[in-house]
């Protein structure tokens, strides 16, 4: 070890690049992933993947006997930064490089490149579903978590415009019922005020007493479901025109068709939905086949044999378990199935991630830096073992 | 309910007094031949060898059954086959047999049977006093979900369906014993009778034949409900339900995989009036076999003209091929061996270890390095056997972890021991060794399901299963290791006292470094390719999904150890105290995520185990606690230093 610096950035730097820090970096991980484990089974996996893993900081309640104790503990998003910068003075400026340390470095900037992966990744990619019947085809996929509010407006013949408005969900998520946001936007003739959020809901006929019900219909909160893509969000609106008089509606994602009002020449259309991203192909199910294992209900293989369709091309593909298409950037999968009267359909995950690949380069160098490291030391363990034995 | 009693009570009767004699039963030629039988159950073909042990396993508890018969004074024991046979062609013996295992006499005492031991053994005539009542509440306790249910009342369901399965699979050769004419003249009027029972002989097969043109031409109907009934009722009994026990009709079309019950082919022929010629000969020749069974002249050829017709229609299909294979990987038992080595060999290295720097602490250790080798080889031959008959890598299930892993752990003690020849990898490797190979014999037991089952589509690939798989169980078993070693450690540092014992603790903690640097190799590279293999299959690289996050504790506490190490931060005793906890959140990531019964990867989710990993973390959190006060006292010896 060199001499404890003196300067304050000197100070910083030795801070950052110390074993200490990785150490508590790498338990606090540790600790986090341990009781983000145990927390799926209450709540589910995306809401303890939110607030354990996805999060700067948390509060976890550590139950004593019935009593709930909160305990502040750092977020997995801000362990994996600092985790990156240790990594990053530690064992990649600081380190003394020469042949002795070259598997050191190789495994952690490969680690590093592995938690860029993981950023980018956070980032950038978009991931849905996409359910054909055989026969069907498709361009979209829409998420399983992201809900939107949409409006769609349409002019006097009936034609559809653009998109006029997209809310996100983290613009009304917040929003319980009692609070209220509103929404506008340069083109839109009406102000639209957003409130009482419920992430599952059910929609019922309203008592003749209830004053709150809206057309004779109330929003009624239901147990949050364990898997988020089971849960079905409603939103109350009021749509509050410039002139005119105000309307309220319920929108609700299990809705057969979308809340319409009409402004000004243009009627417009607004729902509740799952966020939707466009393909650059289109992919048609041909045919969906599942495999048993004989005599049995155990699934062998399912198989979706597809087309895509790229600007007019068709290509025949085949979509099966393990084995998923890529094509610019976007991956299809095969997720899972349902059968139902109207026939048998393919359930596909769309998904695109600028670093789809970057796990698997990075697998690559963190294993031969580490082989390259512990062949050194294993080397030097069994030369010194070879020398005269001690006795017991 | 009252009908089924009756029914019951009716097939008794349908019983003849002429019956084979129990030892043309056990006749070695006949074991064998059925043993290497070919039949298709959970979506493979398999010898019969093995249905029988596993069913015997699961309505027993053990793989072979004590027997205590007047009719069978010559015999004190029974293979899985051997019962199979005789609950076949002597059910009147088998039913008196103690088969079903109760954890729980109460599960007997709720429905009025008299307990016996707190766990023990019963028959099927003593259960099925008990029969209307053990359906009621077998019933009922179906609908409490099932992780509401108690001990009791999952032996209740339990015991219902064992009892229910016996039940039909000893009825396997009643249609054959039964005497059509005389049943069928029994429930028809003489007029009607004649259209059935025309002919020398009647058959089942016979009957179905006509039976289904009867149905066609409404002419059973026309019999009135009642008398249609009973015929249905008694088909049903005698012939449909025991058909479903068993797949070992290979369909005459060799495009079809999937082979058939008499269940079904007895159904097609009623339903169609013919059957492809292969299927009809060896449904009937079943039935034959009955017939033949009467005298020991005959029983003999009809077994092996049987067998072999089934085998060479599974060849020429291409199913034969791991049949006899199977039949020999159970017959050996490789891992029962392999458990007795090991526990002899640690015994030998422990006692080289006592009596250290003596003639005989060299012997032992010529001994138990003899031992040790044989025991892995076993272990590693066994390990083989199975990759082979199942086509894959050596790992897909929960089990096979255990075998692999102890295999693993075995081959770098071994490894290590040779480079540091104190004795102290011969005792890991016999003790690591001899426990694993117990976890795998119990964790069978209390399974008792099939260890060479069928894959979920995700799993059949052999790319993934060789590469991640393995990779993360050798990290697995690399952790493993480090924790026993650093067990071996603290009661070395507890008991052994001399000039010496500094070298050795030394030794020991550069062994746990080493192991611990292996360890992490694999289970990073492991884990990662884990997330590759997501990425292609599910679409996502990591999801914290309980199963990787295990992966991923490992990863982590072997990473904070080498960094604490080379910080400086732990030096023996840290080491040891942290390679302990590595060794618990091992256990934690192997078998106890899939207790939490959440996520993608619950394939290995075991009833009971809880009690097991309860005891192992238990021990490693006694050991680490040993670590505390090792570091509490050398502490205070500095500070009067000081």
């Amino acid at each position: 070890m060199s001499a404890k610096p003196t300067s304050l950035p000197g100070q910083i730097f030795a801070f950052f690049s110390s074993f200490g820090l990785a150490i508590a970096v790498l338990s606090f991980l540790l600790l986090i992933t341990f009781l983000g484990t145990l927390a799926q089974k209450e709540m589910g996996l995306l809401d303890s993947q939110r607030l354990y893993f996805d999060s700067w900081w948390l509060i976890h309640d550590v139950n004593l006997g019935g009593t709930l104790i909160p305990l502040p503990l750092p977020g997995g998003g801000l362990l994996m930064v600092v985790l990156f910068v240790n990594m990053l003075c530690g064992a990649v400026i600081r380190l003394r490089k020469g042949w002795r340390t070259i598997g050191v470095l190789i495994s952690h900037v490969a680690i590093m490149f592995m938690l860029v992966a993981g950023f980018v990744s956070f980032l950038y990619k978009t991931e849905g579903a996409m359910p054909l019947f055989e026969g069907q085809a498709s361009d979209q996929y829409q998420s399983y978590h992201d809900r939107i509010i949409e409006i769609h407006r349409f002019d006097a013949t009936g034609k559809a415009d653009d998109k006029a408005l997209v809310i996100p969900m983290k613009h009304f998520t917040d929003l319980e019922p009692g609070k209220a946001r509103t929404f506008f936007a340069k083109d839109l003739p009406f102000e639209i005020q957003v409130t009482g959020y419920r992430r599952n809901a059910n929609v019922t006929q309203a008592e003749e007493s209830d004053k709150t019900g809206i057309d004779g219909y109330r929003v009624q909160s239901v147990k949050n479901a364990k898997e988020d893509e089971a849960n079905v969000s409603a939103v109350e609106i009021s749509v509050k025109p410039k002139e005119g008089a105000e309307q309220k509606a319920i929108l609700w994602e299990r809705a057969f068709e979308p809340f319409t009002v009409k402004v000004g020449g243009n009627s417009y259309a607004i729902s509740l939905s799952r966020m939707k991203w466009k393909l650059p192909f289109a992919i048609r199910l041909n045919d969906f086949v599942r495999e048993l294992h004989p005599g049995t209900m155990k699934a062998k293989k399912y198989t979706s044999h597809v087309t895509k369709i790229t600007s007019g091309k068709e290509e025949p593909k085949v979509v099966t378990m393990n084995v998923p298409v890529r094509d610019q950037g976007f991956v299809v999968y095969q997720a899972s199935f349902s059968q139902s009267t109207n026939g048998e359909q393919s359930v596909f995950t769309v998904a695109s991630n600028p670093s789809d690949q970057w796990p698997l380069w990075s697998c690559v160098a963190v294993a031969a830096g580490l082989i390259i490291h512990f062949l050194m030391h294993l080397i030097r363990f069994l030369s010194r073992s070879m020398k005269p034995k001690v006795a017991v | 309910m009252k009908t089924l009693l009756l029914a019951c009570l009716f097939l008794t009767t349908l019983v003849q007094a002429q019956l084979p004699d129990p030892a043309l039963l056990r006749d070695k030629e006949v074991v064998a031949a059925f043993q290497s039988l070919p039949i298709q159950e959970g979506g493979r073909i398999k010898p019969l060898d093995t249905y029988a042990r596993f069913l015997l396993l699961r309505l027993h508890g053990k793989q072979s059954i004590a027997v205590d018969h007047p009719q069978m004074t010559d015999v004190k024991k029974l293979n899985a086959t051997e019962w199979l046979l005789l609950t076949w062609f002597r059910p009147d013996i088998a039913r008196d047999l103690p088969l079903f295992v109760v954890d729980n006499s109460q599960a007997v005492g709720e429905i009025g049977v008299d307990p016996k031991g707190l766990r023990d053994r019963y028959s099927w005539n003593e259960i099925v006093k008990g029969k209307e009542e053990l359906i009621k509440r077998a019933q009922a306790y179906s609908d409490i979900e099932s992780a509401d249910r108690t001990g009791v009342q999952r032996n209740v369901i339990d015991l219902a369906r064992n009892f229910f399965d016996f039940d039909a699979v000893s009825d396997f050769m009643t249609a054959a014993r039964t005497d059509w004419k005389h049943e069928i003249s029994a429930i028809l009027p003489p007029e009607s009778a004649k259209d059935l029972v025309g002919g020398d002989t009647l058959s089942v097969w016979d009957l179905a034949v006509k039976l289904g043109v009867m149905i066609r031409d409404k002419k059973l109907e026309a019999l009135g409900q009642e008398t249609s009934n009973k015929i249905l009722q008694l088909f049903i009994e005698t012939t449909l339900r025991p058909g479903k026990t068993l797949a070992f009709v290979p369909p005459d079309d060799v495009k079809n995989d999937t082979w058939m019950q008499v269940e079904q082919t007895i159904t097609a022929l009623m339903k169609d009036g013919s059957l492809p010629a292969g299927e009809l000969k060896i449904s009937k020749a079943k039935d034959a076999l009955f017939a033949a069974s009467l005298k020991a002249e005959t029983f003999k050829p009809a077994v092996k003209a049987f067998v072999n017709d089934i085998r060479s229609q599974a060849e020429k299909r291409g199913e034969l091929k791991h049949v006899d294979r199977e039949v020999s990987y159970h017959k050996n038992d490789f891992f029962t061996y392999a458990l007795v080595w090991y526990l002899f060999g640690f015994l030998v290295a422990f006692i080289g270890l006592v009596a250290p720097q003596t003639s005989l602490a060299k012997w032992s250790a010529r001994v138990a390095w003899v031992t040790l080798l044989l025991a892995v080889g076993y272990n590693i031959y066994g390990i083989t056997q199975r990759c082979i008959i199942n086509e894959r890598p050596p790992i897909a299930t929960l089990y096979e972890t255990i075998i692999f892993i102890t295999a693993v752990v075995a081959v770098v003690g071994l490894f290590i021991e040779r480079f540091t020849r104190q004795g102290i990898g011969l005792v890991v490797v016999g003790f690591v060794g001899a426990l694993g190979m117990f976890a795998a014999n119990r964790f069978m037991a209390l399974d008792a399901q099939d260890t060479m089952p069928t894959l979920e589509a995700v799993l059949i690939t052999n790319f993934w299963l060789a590469t991640h798989v393995t990779c993360i169980n050798i990290g697995y078993a690399g952790a493993m290791l480090g924790s026993i070693t650093s067990m071996v450690y603290v009661i070395y540092r507890l008991f052994v006292k001399g000039q010496k014992v500094v070298e050795v603790r030394r030794l020991l903690t550069r062994m746990v470094y080493g192991i611990v640097c292996f360890g992490v190799l694999f289970a990073l590279v492991g884990t990662v390719l884990g997330g590759i293999w997501a990425n292609d299959s599910w679409g996502r690289f990591w999801g914290w999904d309980p199963k990787e996050n295990g992966a991923l504790m490992i990863v982590l506490m072997g990473l904070i150890i080498l960094h604490a190490r080379m910080g400086g931060y732990i030096r023996e005793i840290g080491m040891h105290a942290l390679s302990l906890l590595l060794g618990a959140i091992t256990l934690f990531s192997w078998f106890g995520v899939n207790q939490l019964s959440i996520g993608l990867h619950t394939y290995g989710f075991t009833a009971g185990i809880a009690m097991a990993l309860n005891t192992g973390y238990s021990i490693k959190g006694l050991f680490i606690l040993i670590c505390i006060g090792f570091w509490w006292k050398e502490r205070s010896v500095k500070n009067v230093k000081a």
